[in-house]
């Protein structure tokens, strides 16, 4: 009998000790620090996730030369096939639409000749290293600096973390 | 009584110190270099400013402080460097901010927790722990600094400090404090990217700069975020936050300046005021076709808005930092005088471990977030008159309120410092910034000043002009001056704000609001009173003079750029003292002298002054007769009268413009040798009347000279009248340009390099063009032209253009064109010329050599490890290698592999190789037998081709398209002038399965001097080259033996020696190449164990050296260099800090092939300046060979 009694208090005993474990694991679980901790890891994966893809869209981009002054060549090419579609692809593809835009502006208000003049012009043929980029200062007749080409390799930069996402040269400025 | 944690939660501990020991992620990173250099200088800034010995930072204590400051950048913290102090915010990116609890770097830097939870070993159950400053081990906040000083653990202090000194870096960085929408993932900010890039003396640079100064000094760390983040907020852009909307600053003071570089371009900036009122460049404007709107139209990337942009905000990095460096003694002061601040901080650990539910329960029901307390106090940003709009943010300092909460308690007591936060701000930044480092390229300018008379500006010219000056006063009263302006554009300007200068200071013309000038509407100045011009009331009565020599008058908008000037240097270029005739502008804006002695005021100006020689009957531009002043001798010996003036005066005549238009220096005979004697300079008369040359006369200046001498002289020119917008010939008589020359000259020459000027009877330079290497001109040379070649001065809208640049207003003329715009008379090398001389050729002049005169070793063989690839292989012993003939330059050069067969009637009768190759805008071989090749051109494809096409220079690999575009890539020929060109078939089909029967014979082409285009046989070697079977496609064996150890005791050299390799291939050589790698956590030291596979290369750093020694009598290659020659290595090597690095060796053979394993050697480097320590020079470890993974 007391054994059986003793059982009891035993189990009783188990049973409070489960129903207290419970509680102390869902305070746990609701603790806005953990909801927090939950909250980082959640945003670690969603940022993952969104570089992930950025990797994958540098991969699955083939427009662009495997050195600066290749991918500058293709661009020009493209310019003067008046090929807009294609020139902005030798862009990073974060700036395609912004430099679609520019560079039909550039055609509806009748500056693409001259454009081409000065982009074609041989002293405007020859960029040079600059803080790791290849910057071309595109100069026209009267010696005056109209633009400032950018190309350079992407690299996702986090800290110091740095990845090569693609060995294409590309456009970030025109 | 002595507390300590229960048993129970030690052993937590213990298990928790164990799993993070076996667990060793990979988040160390190389040091940053720039923020190891600012964190460098802010201790020594802050040591050199302070005298109290106990406070110095010492040399182990400051590699601590710049190891916490590399440490801070790994790719978890990193999201939380930044800072909006306009809007308190961070950043986001694709919407994650509202996912991810970042914090923004004035909170990051100050809580606990936060910095708990990044731990990836951060456990629920300690959780309220890690809310305590000591434990965690990813909390290097401003309290853990605090709280591990006072407890004695210096080291785990300055880390943490190193941590926050890194984030106040960072809030000099605009892009992390102007909520840029690119952080620095992909296109990272360039002002970011730049001082990365800078040495260790440009760090050296800017701390001398500013040596002088003293630490920024405030009440709290919350204090310097604001000032740092609002700094470079307010004053600077980022890259892509241009004109943001978002953003009222920085205010951009003048947007469209030109400046001339000193290469001769023209750039147009925008320029901003910083805090000490001083312009700088804010950012690169595009111009011409370039649109005039958008943000993609200005730039951060030029060279002298990175530097104004470095000197201002490293400047502030340091003396910011230093500043918390102080504030960070000043806290453990206080905190010393707090008995019981240990105490607390302890009491919270058991507090909260003994917690345990009751911690949870109140988490549970906690309302606000942990992660929004900040050093147990409440944060909120108020914006002074910023209503949520940032149009209306000012430049004054932010508030900051403070609330204190009721649930904590303080863990560091920097609560009542928070009380007198903004009294020193506004003094003591103004003290500290003082210094204006680049006042060379800047020029100081109040915003309630005039414009600077003395800008380097061009003249716009249109909108607004200066359309006629009465500097010489009226007959009646030489005060009665008038200045009037004339609307040239096609819309009504406003000319609020406009400003006239003069050079003499005297006047000082400011337009007020409401000023406006229609289209061709004029505006009328009157000097003094309205008397000036009787009949007429003028607009504006202003005061000054204008003095009749060296002056000058500038016409300023009122963003202080200049739409007009016209300077008397030293005379007018227009107008008539004597008969008081005014200075108009011609339609051209070009100035005359008005023919109208009164002028016209408010009315369009007249056909200019008109002189009526007497001995010619057409109407030329005389000066009118003048005297000089001992009245002697008359200084124009002509006979013209004038209708209109015979007053003796002292002045001196002014002349009309005449300007030099072409110049050929040597031409051609009719069997193309160079007539030196071709030579002419042609000039032109823009003016509306004839001009006189008498004693006008020119003279040259050569490169090597100082002075001018005579070329023309005036009594050559004497009674030459140049005919209204006509031109004038000066030639030699063995000249072709004889018979259309208007002078003839028979001892004078011009060469390459001249300076050429024009000049008038006042011994006045009227025009002057310098070419070639010239070291006299106007503002840049032009061009030499070549023989047969012109500079011709352009001509655009009718017009000759004159900005007085020759490099803008010259162009090379290949056919040119002497008293015309443009001709093909006297082009005496005409394409038909030589088409007609080629066609009569049957045979052309060979160079036959079985030695082959151009490239050595050739030989073409399998080259690959199946022989499925063939290759030429041969060298060369320069570059270009096709020499120039007189005939064919190498401007594009070409190489032809004729195909033959021993076996093969048909190909082995070929021996004549075509005399040009292929047309004109298809350089192959067509259909003769040949070798089809594939190698990197221009154009950037690979592309399959008949001929080995060349370029001279980088210069002409510029535009692809065509045959030019198929020239091999400039930039990726051989280094060492060895060719192993692919063979990828034949030009009749054949696939790349040779025999040893076949051979190739080579052609070799030059660019066609006169037939454009063509490429044309230079030389042609028969030499029979067999097809060799071997296959070279053997790699050279490994080194063996390798060692490095340092030659000194601070391992200032390095000493590496090896033993040599070797190759089966009896033509290869083998050179070696040497590469290192800094080690990294999870590397072993020990065993040379690398757990990074595949570093060699391109991961590793490349050590130069030129030829390594070798022993003969031990059969080993030693080499011995200095480390400062190793650059990069050099580079990482800062004070009290010691690297360790492998280094790895290869052998290469000619072919490129590299010997399939390396050995690598690991070395330690002490620090530059060696600690009390430092005992060991040199740590050496075993060698050990790694076969990477990756194969070659």
């Amino acid at each position: 009998m007391s054994f059986v009694k003793n059982k009891k208090y035993l189990i009783i005993f188990l049973v409070l000790i489960i129903f207290g474990l419970i509680i102390i694991m869902s305070l746990n679980y609701f603790n806005p620090k953990n909801r927090l901790k939950r909250q980082l890891e959640r945003g670690q994966k969603e940022l993952n996730i969104k570089l992930k893809e950025i990797e994958q869209m540098y991969q699955n981009d083939t427009y662009g030369g495997q050195t600066p002054e290749e991918t500058y060549s293709l661009f020009l090419e493209a310019l003067k096939n008046n090929d807009i579609n294609l020139a902005v692809k030798y862009f990073l593809p974060e700036k395609q639409e912004e430099y679609k835009t520019l560079l039909t502006q550039i055609k509806q208000s009748n500056q693409w000749n001259q454009m081409l003049k000065d982009l074609l012009n041989p002293k405007n043929s020859k960029g040079k290293m600059m803080n790791g980029n290849y910057v071309i200062e595109v100069i026209d007749d009267k010696n005056v600096s109209v633009t400032t080409i950018v190309i350079k390799k992407p690299i996702l930069i986090l800290g110091n973390n740095k990845t090569e996402l693609s060995n294409l040269w590309k456009i970030a400025q025109f | 009584m002595k507390k300590s944690p229960p048993s129970f939660l030690l052993f937590i501990l213990i298990i928790i110190f164990i799993l993070i020991s076996i667990i060793n992620t990979s988040l160390a990173y190389a040091p940053t270099p720039t923020h190891a250099n600012l964190t460098d200088l802010a201790v020594r800034f802050y040591n050199q400013n302070n005298q109290d010995s106990e406070t110095k930072i010492s040399l182990a204590e400051k590699q601590w402080l710049i190891q916490g400051s590399i440490e801070e950048d790994t790719p978890s913290r990193c999201l939380n460097h930044f800072y909006d102090p306009v809007y308190n915010k961070t950043w986001s990116f694709f919407g994650v901010e509202y996912l991810y609890p970042v914090l923004t770097a004035k909170e990051w830097a100050q809580n606990p927790f936060t910095q708990a939870i990044y731990d990836p070993l951060y456990l629920t159950s300690l959780g309220p722990i890690s809310k305590s400053p000591v434990f965690s081990r990813t909390n290097f906040t401003w309290q853990k600094a605090i709280y591990s000083y006072i407890k004695g653990n210096k080291k785990d202090a300055f880390l943490a400090l190193g941590h926050v000194l890194h984030l106040i870096e960072d809030m000099t960085v605009p892009a992390h404090t102007r909520e840029d929408a690119h952080p620095p993932i992909i296109d990272s900010d360039i002002y970011e990217e730049m001082p990365s890039h800078l040495t260790f003396s440009d760090y050296e640079a800017i701390f001398s700069s500013f040596k002088n100064e003293k630490p920024l000094i405030k009440n709290s760390l919350n204090d310097y975020f604001d000032d740092t983040a609002k700094y470079s907020n307010n004053y600077f852009f980022s890259s892509d936050s241009i004109y943001s909307s978002k953003y009222h600053l920085p205010q951009v003071i003048f947007s469209d300046v030109p400046e001339i570089g000193q290469d001769g371009t023209i750039r147009v900036y925008l320029l901003g005021y910083d805090e000490n009122k001083n312009l700088f460049h804010l950012a690169k404007k595009g111009a011409s076709w370039r649109l005039q709107s958008g943000i993609t139209n200005y730039t951060l990337n030029d060279v002298l808005v990175l530097n104004d942009y470095w000197q201002r905000l490293a400047k502030k990095a340091v003396i910011n930092s230093s500043g918390v460096i102080n504030l960070f003694f000043q806290e453990v002061a206080k905190a010393k005088q707090d008995p019981d601040f240990i105490k607390k901080n302890e009491n919270n650990i058991i507090l909260a471990a003994l917690g345990g539910i009751n911690t949870f329960i109140n988490n549970v029901f906690q309302k606000t977030p942990d992660y929004t307390l900040v050093n147990n106090t409440e944060t909120t940003i108020n914006v002074v008159s910023n209503n949520n709009s940032p149009t209306s943010v000012n430049l004054s300092p932010t508030t900051t309120v403070f609330k204190t909460t009721t649930t904590l308690k303080p863990i560091v007591t920097t609560l009542k410092l928070t009380t007198t936060t903004l009294k020193p701000t506004t003094t003591t930044t103004l003290k500290q910034t003082t210094t204006t480092t680049l006042k060379t390229t800047t020029t100081t300018i109040f915003k309630t000043d005039f414009c600077p008379f003395l800008s380097s500006q061009l003249p716009l010219r249109n909108k607004v002009i200066i359309n006629e000056v009465a500097w010489m006063g009226t007959i009646k009263n030489s005060d009665n001056e008038w200045i009037e302006l004339k609307n040239i554009s096609q819309n009504t300007i406003d000319l609020s704000g406009w400003q006239i200068l003069d050079k003499d200071n005297q006047i000082k013309i400011v337009f007020e609001k409401g000023i406006k000038l229609d289209p061709n509407q004029f505006l009328l100045l009157e000097r003094t009173s309205d008397d000036s011009v009787p009949e007429i009331k003028a607009d504006l009565i202003y005061t000054g003079a204008l003095s009749n020599y060296n002056e000058g008058l500038k016409l300023f908008d009122n963003s202080c750029l200049l739409q007009d000037e016209v300077l008397a240097n030293p005379d007018w270029p227009a107008g008539d003292n004597v008969s008081k005739r005014t200075m108009e502008r011609k339609a051209d804006l070009t100035w005359q002298t008005s023919s109208n002695p009164l002028g016209t005021p408010k009315a369009d100006n007249s056909s200019g002054y008109i002189v009526i020689s007497s001995d010619s009957s057409s109407n030329t531009y005389n000066p009118p007769t003048t005297t000089t002043l001992n009245t002697t001798s008359t200084t124009v010996p002509t006979t013209t009268t004038t209708t209109t003036t015979t007053t003796t005066t002292t002045t001196k005549p002014s002349y009309p413009k005449v300007l030099i238009t072409e110049i050929q220096v040597s031409g051609f005979n009719s069997d193309q040798t160079v007539n030196v004697y071709n030579e002419f300079i042609e000039l032109y008369n823009p003016n509306d009347f004839d001009v006189s040359l008498t004693n006008w006369y020119l003279q040259k200046k050569t490169s090597q000279s100082e002075d001018f001498s005579s070329l023309v002289p005036a009594n050559l020119l004497e009674n030459k009248i140049i005919n209204s917008h006509g031109y004038f010939l000066i030639a030699h008589a063995s000249s072709s340009y004889s018979k259309i020359a208007d002078v003839l000259l028979n001892n004078y020459t011009i060469t390459e390099n001249n300076t050429i000027v024009l000049k008038n009877p006042n011994r006045e330079i009227v025009d002057k063009v310098g070419y070639g290497e010239a070291n006299d001109c106007e503002i840049r040379h032009t061009f030499n032209p070549n023989s047969g070649q012109s500079i011709q001065r352009k001509y655009i809208d009718n017009n000759f253009i004159d900005t007085d640049n020759n490099y803008n207003d010259f162009e090379i003329q290949d056919c040119p064109s002497p008293k015309s715009i443009s001709s093909t008379d006297h082009c005496l090398v005409s394409e038909t010329t030589t088409t007609t001389t080629t066609t009569t050729t049957t045979r052309p002049s060979l160079t036959v050599t079985p030695q082959i005169p151009y490239i050595t070793e050739f030989s073409w063989h399998p080259f690959s490890g199946d022989n499925s690839k063939i290759v030429l292989d041969f060298r060369t012993n320069e570059y270009p290698f096709i020499p120039e003939t007189d005939k064919t330059n190498n401007i594009f050069t070409a190489m032809a592999f004729f195909l033959h067969s021993d076996l093969d009637d048909a190909s082995s009768s070929f021996g004549i190789p075509p005399y040009y190759l292929g047309s004109k805008d298809n350089w192959t071989l067509d259909n003769i037998p040949g070798l089809v090749m594939i190698y990197p051109n221009c154009q950037g494809y690979s592309w399959n081709t008949s001929a080995l096409v060349f370029t001279n220079s980088d210069f002409w690999c510029h535009a692809p398209g065509g045959a030019r575009g198929l020239s091999y890539n400039w930039w990726q020929l051989p280094k060492d002038n060895h060719y192993l060109i692919e063979v990828t078939g034949t030009t009749s089909g054949q696939n790349v399965k040779f025999t040893s029967d076949q051979y190739v014979t080579i052609g070799y082409y030059g660019y066609d001097k006169f037939n454009t285009s063509y490429l044309r046989l230079v030389a042609y070697d028969p030499t029979k080259f067999y097809f060799d079977l071997s296959n070279y496609y053997h790699k050279p064996t490994n080194v063996n033996g390798f060692e490095v150890k340092c030659g000194d005791e601070l391992c200032n050299t390095l000493i590496f020696a090896w033993n040599p390799a070797s190759d089966i291939d009896p033509k290869d050589t083998l050179k070696y190449d040497l590469r290192y790698v800094f080690a990294e956590q999870g590397d072993d030291l020990n065993n040379n164990n690398f757990t990074r596979e595949g570093w060699y290369s391109p991961y590793s750093y490349s050590v130069n050296f030129s030829e390594p020694l070798f022993d003969s009598t031990n059969n080993r290659f030693t080499l011995q260099i200095s480390t400062k020659d190793i650059d990069y290595l050099n580079s990482r090597r800062l004070p009290g800090v010691p690297l360790d690095v492998f280094f790895a060796i290869k052998a290469i053979d000619s072919e490129g092939l590299q010997s399939e394993k390396y050995p690598i050697f690991y070395l330690h480097l002490p620090s530059l300046i060696p600690t009390t320590t430092t005992t060991e020079p040199t740590t050496t470890t075993s060698e050990s060979t790694t076969t990477p993974t990756t194969t070659n």
